[in-house]
């Protein structure tokens, strides 16, 4: 089986990622519950994971807060920084991790939610969208890519033009594709998965905080931290104060194994370009959301695409049969399939990760073409 | 002697502790009876009381939170 579904999760993961996490299952105990070396095991455990995800995204360790996903990161954040009578403004492209969230909080009367369109070929375009819409917004949440199409979003120019809202990134698409500076961006939380660009395991997400920013993020979960026992209110610090309960070690131990090892990746660009390039010369092919050139530098490699007289599923189990892994559908975001027209049609998506090579695009285009 | 500078979680102990320890002050996370006397559970690192005030001079200008101090018995 050939994977080309790497946006959902990457594989394979590492033998070290495995390793870690088998070896914390048998020596770690609960971090941040005990002065006995297990204990103490476990919470440098996490505080090296800490680090290492900070001087990744260019924050401090305390402000990494280690989660169960970039979903419930972008839970906390969304939830947390809400305050009664705001307005939240979301992109065209957001996944429903982003959309169900606030969603809930606009059911409640908890906020307003207001959606700009992104123009796929026009970052000012997009830009003018957003400021139809921003001028009194309290939030700003956007997708730094799109899940279903790789596009990247201006997201630096998008905080520009809103500094007094909470702007929330959810970076579950380009964490571990392209370098995230958190100061740089000026955004005040990105939302990031383990398993997919960093190649961790399942179920670890990290919740950032810029340095610079002065938000004070409500907890989703109140529970116990290992500290302040004798008070019934959550620490006012991070990270504890958003971490209630015992923490997956084995799975921040897997985390800390793959960062440990983690190099951005050099080649997915070209090899993007060359599945773009392959993708073009099918002729029953239409492609949703891609560069319209041959510059994929403001894209993750993700592709969405149709073939003329299959259905995206039935499409996607044809080549399934014929040993490519990819995803049909609608990619939990349907406002994003709004946008680029596959609303009814869904599509089938291409992720490319890390270990692809051209010789199986090769062979992938092959079989698509010979689908008849 | 010894004194135990207390922290207001294991993440602020390990980080001070490193912290220190780049500065050559070796420090022991300390979980002891004097820790709890402060605020319920929590964290400490255990120093020798001559270089006590210099290492709260090192975590207080790496902005780390303080909570207390305490001598140890």
């Amino acid at each position: 089986m050939i994977y080309f579904d790497n946006a959902a999760t990457s594989m394979p993961k590492s033998r070290a990622v495995a390793d870690a996490m088998a070896s914390a299952l048998k020596k770690c105990g609960n971090s941040g519950r005990g002065g006995h070396a297990f204990s103490l095991n476990s919470a440098e455990t996490v505080f090296c994971c800490r680090k290492r995800l900070a001087k990744l995204f260019n924050t401090r360790p305390e402000n990494v807060i280690l989660t169960a996903g970039a979903t419930e990161s972008l839970n906390i954040a969304i939830k947390g920084t809400n305050r009664i009578g705001g307005v939240t403004v979301v992109s065209s492209m957001e996944h429903n991790s982003v959309m169900r969230p606030i969603n809930a909080l606009r059911r409640n009367g908890e906020t307003v939610m207001r959606q700009f369109l992104v123009d796929i070929n026009s970052d000012a375009l997009t830009l003018e969208n957003f400021s139809a819409v921003s001028s009194s917004a309290t939030s700003v949440v956007v997708t730094h890519a799109s899940n279903i199409c790789g596009r990247i979003l201006p997201v630096q120019q998008l905080r520009e033009l809103s500094e007094d809202a909470v702007f929330i990134l959810d970076a579950a698409q380009t964490a571990g594709h392209i370098p995230i500076d958190i100061v740089e961006l000026g955004v005040d939380i990105i939302c990031i998965p383990a398993h997919k660009g960093f190649c961790g395991p399942f179920g670890v997400g990290a919740l950032i905080v810029n340095p610079y920013s002065d938000i004070i993020i409500d907890p989703l979960l109140e529970g116990g931290t290992g500290t302040n026992s004798k008070t019934l209110e959550m620490p006012e610090l991070l990270p504890e104060r958003l971490e209630a309960g015992t923490a997956n070690i084995c799975g921040i131990a897997g985390f800390s194994a793959a960062l440990s090892e983690f190099e951005y990746p050099e080649n997915e660009s070209s090899l993007f370009a060359y599945l773009l390039e392959k993708m073009r010369s099918c002729v029953d092919i239409t492609l949703h959301g891609a560069p319209r050139g041959d510059d994929v530098s403001q894209y993750v490699p993700v592709l969405l695409f149709n073939k003329k007289g299959y259905d995206s599923e039935q499409l996607c189990s044809l080549l399934c049969e014929r040993g490519f892994a990819l995803r049909a559908g609608f990619h939990c975001a349907p406002n994003a399939h709004l946008t680029l027209g596959t609303y009814e049609t869904g599509g089938v998506r291409i992720s490319l990760g890390r270990n692809n090579t051209k010789k199986e695009i090769d062979r992938f285009i092959s079989v698509l073409k010979g689908i008849k | 002697m010894k004194k135990t500078i207390v922290l207001s979680s294991i993440t602020y102990a390990l980080k001070a502790q490193e912290l220190l320890k780049t500065n050559g002050i070796y420090a022991n996370i300390s979980r002891s009876k004097a820790v709890k006397s402060v605020r319920g559970c929590g964290y400490g690192l255990s120093i020798e009381s001559l270089l006590f005030e210099k290492a709260r001079d090192i975590i207080a200008s790496a902005d780390i939170p303080v909570i207390g101090s305490v001598d140890e018995k």
